[in-house]
């Protein structure tokens, strides 16, 4: 037993498994810091970029199918004044 | 009669091992979880059946399993012992992944991070165990719950390996609605799983559109190794953001990505031939994989519990388990485990953060045990 965990143990050391797994490890942190920090700046910088070149179509609210509009104008008609409403205005 | 007794010689009959019989069983049990369970249903369908045609016996002299140079399995087998599909599934996961939540909210892409513990931590655990080096780091990729991602480095790093390891990371990753729900519960108290999130902020296109570039640049950069995966993943989301190629990413997420998970379901399982496939080291293959996949899941929500301790708006820390790239599974798995405490708090969105996070995560990860571990 004890000689099987030391040829384990050797075969870990061998293979530089701590190092590599270490190192790597703050590789993927770094890598991936790295990219988190350029997300976070990127709003500003692009606030910079829009006074020199503003955003053709600017970010809002995706466009609203017309049709939605009409049928949710029509539940609110038909709440507040009946489902008569056709004949009411 | 000699011609008959020859004949009957050829049969699959004749050459059939109890391995192939084992083998053709375990292709029935992921076909059955797949239509009855609905267990990741696109990959286990055709690696059952793969596994199924893979272990009916090879004729002597005639090739026709994938191991068999010029067999028409060998061909289709080309694409996932070369590391050719894996980039092409990234593409048109790139074209169907939308980075904004991510975007919105870029402390999350950390937690994509730590969930890449577990494969550093299987890779040790996987030398302890007598794999060589490049053998261990294959291994240790299942934590990274990336099915392409596992079959890529296994392709570089150890070929021998590459349908268990493949197998295992497929397995755990339609397992991961059981696998990792008690490991969540475990880490986190009730008050914890209750914590709500700020609802992500409007990104703007600029921002999406900039995004794969400069991501990719820094990631590549960091590690040139990741750069077939990564450039694919984002190419394919420069295709679906930039509103220009809209052909171009509807082919990418749709017939593109169908057509390669076909083939390479299919000749994955058809991979598992018994002889090559049911070993001792397939087995301690498939108890590390789960290892790491537990391990990937613990690290990254004791790892949002960490940032909780200096962060002003608390992280729900369920949203770590979503850190491995089990895309959309985990995240979806942090929803339900997270409506289960309170079924009016919306997780999806966040958990997609780190999900996405945690394929770049992977990707990385594999660059560098491919560059560190290969030769």
């Amino acid at each position: 037993m004890s000689a099987w965990l030391d040829k384990a143990v050797q075969n870990v050391i061998d293979g530089n498994g701590i190092v590599i797994s270490i190192a790597a490890m703050l590789i993927v942190f770094t890598a991936l810091t790295l990219l988190s920090l350029f997300i976070a700046a990127l709003p500003r910088f692009l606030k910079i970029v829009a006074r020199v070149l503003p955003e053709e179509h600017p970010a809002g609210p995706p466009p609203v199918d017309e049709r939605i509009v009409a049928a949710i104008g029509c539940v609110l008609r038909r709440r507040k004044y009946g489902s008569s409403d056709g004949h009411s205005s | 009669m000699d011609i008959l007794l020859e004949f009957l010689n050829t049969t699959g009959f004749a050459g059939m091992t109890i391995g192939n019989a084992v083998m053709i069983l375990i292709g029935i049990v992921f076909i059955t979880l797949a239509i009855v369970k609905h267990y990741e249903p696109l990959l286990l369908l055709p690696i059952g059946f793969g596994a199924i045609v893979g272990n009916i016996p090879s004729i002597g002299g005639i090739p026709i399993g994938v191991y068999d140079e010029g067999s028409v399995l060998w061909y289709l087998y080309f694409g996932v012992s070369h590391g050719i599909f894996p980039p092409l599934i990234f593409l048109g996961i790139g074209a169907m992944t939308d980075f904004s939540t991510m975007l919105s909210n870029p402390k999350l892409v950390l937690l994509g991070a730590a969930a890449q513990v577990g494969i550093f931590l299987t890779l040790i655990g996987a030398l302890f165990l007598g794999f060589t080096p490049a053998e261990a780091g294959a291994i240790g990729i299942i934590g990274g719950a990336d099915g392409p991602t596992s079959i890529f480095l296994a392709s570089k790093l150890a070929p021998e390996r590459l349908s268990a390891i493949a197998i295992a990371a497929y397995s755990y990753m339609a397992l991961v609605p059981v696998i990792q729900p008690p490991i969540m519960r475990l880490l986190t108290t009730e008050k914890e799983r209750l914590i709500r999130m700020k609802p992500p902020r409007t990104v703007s296109k600029r921002e999406r559109i900039i995004f794969p570039i400069a991501a990719f640049l820094i990631a590549a950069l960091t590690v040139p190794a990741a750069i077939s995966l990564l450039g694919m993943l984002f190419f394919g989301n420069l295709l679906k953001e930039s509103g220009v190629t809209e052909r171009l990413a509807n082919t990418s997420r749709t017939a593109l990505i169908d057509t390669v998970t076909v083939l390479l379901g299919f000749s994955v399982g058809a991979a598992t031939q018994a002889q090559y496939f049911l070993t001792r080291e397939a087995l301690c293959i498939f108890s590390l994989g789960a290892a790491s996949f537990c391990i990937a899941t613990a690290g990254g929500v004791l790892f949002a519990k960490l940032m909780n301790l200096f962060l002003k708006d608390k992280l729900n820390p369920l949203v770590g388990a979503a850190g491995v790239s089990a895309v959309p599974d985990s995240a979806r798995v942090v929803q339900t485990v997270a409506q289960h405490e309170d079924p009016n708090n919306a997780l999806l969105m966040h958990a997609m953060a780190p999900n996405v996070a945690g394929v770049i995560g992977s990707a990385i990860a594999a660059g560098i045990l491919w560059s560190v571990l290969v030769g």
